[in-house]
């Protein structure tokens, strides 16, 4: 049998109402979130037991909402965990929240689950903003959501914030960064908006009801991002992450450095054994085949030049970036062809290196899709 | 040996007078059969119904059994069954008793129905003695059916005048028929009403073909002169000759000779066309059949060429011939450079049942290696294309279509160079002058749409020469125009300003001066070879805005500004900017998807290694294929 030491991510596919920009996959209807959550419980214990005692590092309730879960909804979840994994290396439990489910009593509830941090989507504390956005939350639950958290004593607190969008103007962006800051969380994702396919977003522009982000004033902001978090102290770690020093995200960092990971739930995606795999993208046949006990996933083999690819897209965009080393380890023709195609984006200042160690310069993240592909080999 | 003599003598005189009764009893045999020989083709316009008519009239006569038909059985191409029209022209043998009690040999020959294809019309046309005119009573008669009547009318035909689709309550044929009776000056009992759908009228069609048209005429005894007014390639026979004995007999293993390329054959195999090629002994004057002889190549075989015996070559051409020449010229460039064998290969198939494409290697910086290609007019280029496409799986980047052009020098202003691309025009300060194909065009509407067409054809530097009202609601158009200008979306805007009631036809008529210009395209000023035109100088800046508004498009943002220049020479006529990208990153990782972002960027990569490099500037093949659709 095989061992597993990693994370583990759970995907709670229900939402309030579906926010227009949101590609994810979740449904508005809450009617299969009990047998839902049975099936979750049944696939934990069944993924489990394909390791000989598997161990895990982080824990991750993704979404989705995950707040949206009873609190003994996910004590039925967290205890299946402990029961099925060896839980004593967790470094990190992690939760999606959305501001209007943190009320006091459920703050306590998480805390004493042992969820130790909460990833909130603020986005913004613009009413307009949300309006436009379609978030479920308003700028008052915005606002208080994260001293009540800090309250109960989550330090370990992530802000999600969206820029790029037509409504956000310099002047409403600068106050949501300086808020976030005045109330010292360790974590920031600001997230440049991104149109995508089959969104109401992109549907509402393809009819002219919406204008397409403009684009200059998302660079400006990406910029304003970058310089004015790095002046209040944070650390620019990934493209879309900020944290104070030593606070950066466990679970999703390891995503970037190639450690495993263990999905449960429709749409969740695992890492393991040298396959990647995903399940499928449906509650309903999610759950049929839970229950009679089919794989619900695909999975694809993850050939040396996959591997490449895979860690030229995950560690560029990092801080901690490519080791020219782990490229020799794939193959001697993958490290030929980096060292000939980094010469000329080193040149660019796109990439900077030093020792054997490459990675993106603040202008190479502007266009990072761009230069990944061109080292793809 | 006198007595030998004598009787050698008189066994030769008997054996003469034995021949000689033979052969009388056959000639009058052959003249006989003769009488009872109608050959005929019909005229009409695409849709109007012939090859719904011509299945009715394969049918009463029993060529086809009902279960074999599939509809519309002379046309046995898929595009041509598809798109409606013929393409290639066939023949076939029908079998009718006459209420004489005699039975009549017809030999149906079917014409080509495009305007690319009139001189192939005019081949089939004066292989037959008679023709129907057959007119969609809802529609009235068209452009291309007048003059394709014109043709008829010149070689003497016999014309019989066939009101179709009469079953139709939009059928208007007291009005039609005085239409025909005003072109043809026939009397209104003349005219035959049918329906293809519904076979009203069939048989007296098939009747009216022998009464009306003219037993052929030709001497039997007279050296070999055959017409060939088609050919068609089979892969297991090589090609297929289709033509018309205006005199003489052709007879299995006779050794032939082709009066224009002066190549000798044995005829392998000689027969007759039904729905299946019948193979006889021999064929006589008047008849029409098929000649098999082991041709591997259509090139040798030249629609309108006389077949002659090889023993007596000094026979006359049966008058009329013309070399086919191509009237348009465009690159055919493979979309992955890799396939260029393959697309000559495919071209060289195509060829093979289609003479009158011609091709020959070129290259291109931008495309890399190709052909360019000669195809008669425009609807034989999208044929082509769709034939690459459907038969042999080769999607292609073809290039801008132009007309061919003759330069004169300074240094020697009598000497013609022809030129087909737009890379052999001479610079201009060496170029004396241009000149370019005219033709005859004629247009048929209805009067309201007078005005509109008349400003398209004038807006197309065309000249108004006559303008007829065939009949108060039927106006014909004739206008001198260059060719070059029906080639850029003449079509689509004919129709569309008429709401498809014009019809067109055209004839090449000669060579005119011309103020061509080689219009470029540069991207941040790099040459796109592959975008050059050549066109008149008063359209030059119309169609590089155009092309410059479409690139804009069709270019993908690179991380540097991009002019998108046309240019005549070194004087820019018309600009557009493309902006640098400046932002390509995806923000978030939904849930550890790593599969997904790797993918979407991998397509990102082969999307650009198919990029062809432009100087600085990578051009999508799309580009290529979309950039020429000027239209929407």
């Amino acid at each position: 049998m095989i061992s597993f030491s990693g994370g583990l991510y759970l995907h709670i596919p229900f939402c309030k109402q579906a926010c227009h920009y949101c590609n994810f996959h979740f449904a508005t209807s809450l009617v299969y979130k009990e047998k839902l959550v049975k099936a979750l419980i049944k696939e934990i214990e069944i993924t489990a037991k394909k390791f000989s005692n598997p161990e895990l590092k982080t824990i991750y309730f993704g979404g989705g909402s995950p707040s949206l879960l009873t609190l003994d909804e996910l004590a039925l979840i967290l205890d299946k965990i402990c029961q099925q994994f060896n839980v004593d290396g967790v470094e990190e439990v992690t939760l999606e929240a959305n501001p209007d489910d943190l009320t006091r009593d459920y703050l306590k509830g998480l805390k004493a689950l042992g969820i130790q941090r909460l990833s909130i989507g603020i986005q913004s504390f613009h009413e307009e903003d949300l309006k436009w956005m379609n978030r479920a939350h308003d700028s008052h639950q915005a606002m208080y959501c994260v001293p009540l958290a800090q309250d109960i004593g989550f330090d370990a607190l992530s802000i999600d914030l969206i820029f790029g969008y037509p409504l956000l103007t310099d002047e409403k962006y600068i106050y949501n960064l300086n808020k976030v800051n005045k109330w010292q969380v360790p974590h920031i994702s600001a997230y440049s908006l991104t149109v995508e396919e089959k969104t109401p977003l992109s549907k509402g522009i393809k009819k002219g009801l919406d204008k397409l982000p403009d684009e200059d004033a998302a660079l400006r902001q990406f910029t304003m991002t970058h310089e004015i978090l790095e002046d209040y102290g944070y650390e620019h770690y990934e493209i879309s992450n900020y944290s104070k020093p030593g606070m950066h995200a466990i679970h999703n960092s390891n995503y970037w450095l190639g450690v495993p990971y263990i999905g449960i739930g429709p749409a969740a995606h695992s890492y393991y054994s040298g396959k990647r795999r995903w399940n499928i993208a449906n509650n309903q046949q999610y759950i049929r085949k839970i229950e009679s006990g089919e794989d619900p996933s695909e999975s694809e083999i993850i050939t040396s030049q996959i591997t490449y690819d895979e860690l030229i897209l995950t560690r560029l965009r990092t801080k901690w970036g490519v080791n020219l080393s782990d490229i020799e380890t794939i193959g001697a023709k993958y490290s030929a062809h980096f060292r000939e195609k980094v010469q000329e984006l080193i040149r660019k200042g796109i990439v900077q290196k030093s020792d054997e160690n490459y990675k993106l310069t603040f202008k190479g993240m502007l266009m990072a899709d761009h230069w990944t592909a061109e080292l793809f080999y | 040996m006198q007595r030998y003599d004598y009787s050698v003598n008189l066994w030769m005189k008997l054996l003469l007078y034995f021949c000689f009764t033979c052969i009388e009893i056959q000639n009058i045999a052959y003249i006989c059969a003769m009488k009872l020989i109608r050959n005929f083709c019909v005229i009409a316009h695409i849709d109007h119904g012939k090859s719904t008519l011509s299945d009715r009239l394969l049918e009463y006569t029993q060529t086809i059994a009902e279960r074999d038909m599939q509809d519309q059985a002379l046309d046995d191409m898929d595009l041509e069954r598809e798109r409606g029209i013929t393409i290639k022209s066939h023949a076939i043998q029908m079998y009718y008793h006459h209420d004489d009690g005699q039975v009549y040999i017809y030999n149906m020959i079917d014409t080509p129905g495009h305007v690319d294809f009139s001189y192939e019309v005019s081949r089939s046309i004066a292989a037959c003695e008679g023709a129907l005119l057959l007119v969609d009573a809802s529609q009235g008669i068209q452009a291309q059916t007048i003059s394709n009547l014109f043709m008829a009318i010149d070689h003497n035909l016999e014309i019989i005048p066939v009101l179709n689709k009469v079953d139709m309550e939009s059928a208007m044929i007291e009005e039609v028929s005085d239409q025909i009776i005003d072109l043809i000056g026939c009397k209104r009992e003349e005219i035959l009403l049918a329906s293809g759908k519904t076979g009203i009228g069939v048989h007296d069609i098939l009747r009216a073909i022998v009464d009306r048209i003219p037993a052929p005429k030709g001497d039997p005894e007279a050296p070999l002169q055959a017409l060939i007014f088609d050919s068609v390639f089979n892969s297991f026979r090589g090609v297929i000759v289709y033509f018309r004995l205006i005199n003489g007999i052709i007879r299995k293993n006779d050794k032939v000779r082709f009066f224009h390329t002066g190549k000798e054959y044995l005829a392998d195999e000689v027969g007759i066309l039904q729905l299946n090629m019948v193979e006889k002994p021999e064929l006589q004057a008047g008849n029409v059949g098929y000649l098999i002889t082991g041709i591997k190549v259509s090139k040798e075989i030249k629609v309108g060429d006389t077949v002659i015996l090889a023993k007596y070559p000094n026979t006359d051409e049966i008058k009329g011939f013309e070399e086919v020449k191509p009237m348009v010229f465009a690159g055919i460039y493979p979309i992955d450079n890799d396939d260029f064998e393959d697309l000559r290969d495919s071209l060289e198939k195509l060829q093979l049942n289609d003479a009158s494409l011609t091709f020959e290697p070129e290259s291109s910086v931008a495309l890399g290696f190709g052909f360019r290609c000669g195809f008669l007019g425009m609807l034989h280029l999208d044929i082509i294309q769709e034939r690459l496409s459907r038969e042999f799986n080769q999607d292609v980047i073809t290039t801008v279509p132009n007309v061919m052009y003759h330069a004169f020098l300074n240094k020697n202003p009598t000497e013609k160079i022809v030129i087909n691309t737009p890379n052999d025009l001479p610079d201009p300060t060496l170029l004396h002058h241009v000149e370019e194909p005219y033709i005859h065009a004629q247009v048929i509407t209805k009067p309201e749409y007078i005005g509109s067409i008349m400003s398209l054809c004038m807006d197309k530097r065309g000249i108004l020469t006559r303008q007829t009202y065939l009949t108060t609601s039927r106006v014909e158009l004739t206008f001198e125009m260059p060719l070059a200008e029906i080639v850029f979306d003449f079509y689509d805007k004919l129709k569309s300003i008429s709401r498809g009631y014009a019809s067109f036809d055209y004839q090449p008529l000669d060579y005119r001066k011309s103020d061509l210009v080689r219009l470029d395209i540069k991207l941040n000023g790099d040459n796109v070879d592959a975008l050059s035109a050549l066109v008149h100088r008063t359209k030059a800046e119309e169609l590089g805005r155009k092309i410059c508004v479409k690139l804009k498009d069709l270019l993908p943002r690179q991380q540097f500004l991009i002019a998108i220049q046309a240019a005549i020479g070194a004087k820019i006529i018309a600009r557009e900017t493309l902006s640098a990208m400046r932002k390509d990153v995806t923000a978030k990782c939904y849930g550890g998807d790593i599969s997904r972002k790797r993918k979407l960027l991998e397509k990102q990569k082969e999307g650009k290694k198919k990029m062809r490099q432009i100087g600085n500037v990578e051009v999508p093949q799309k580009a290529f294929l979309e950039v020429l659709k000027l239209n929407d």
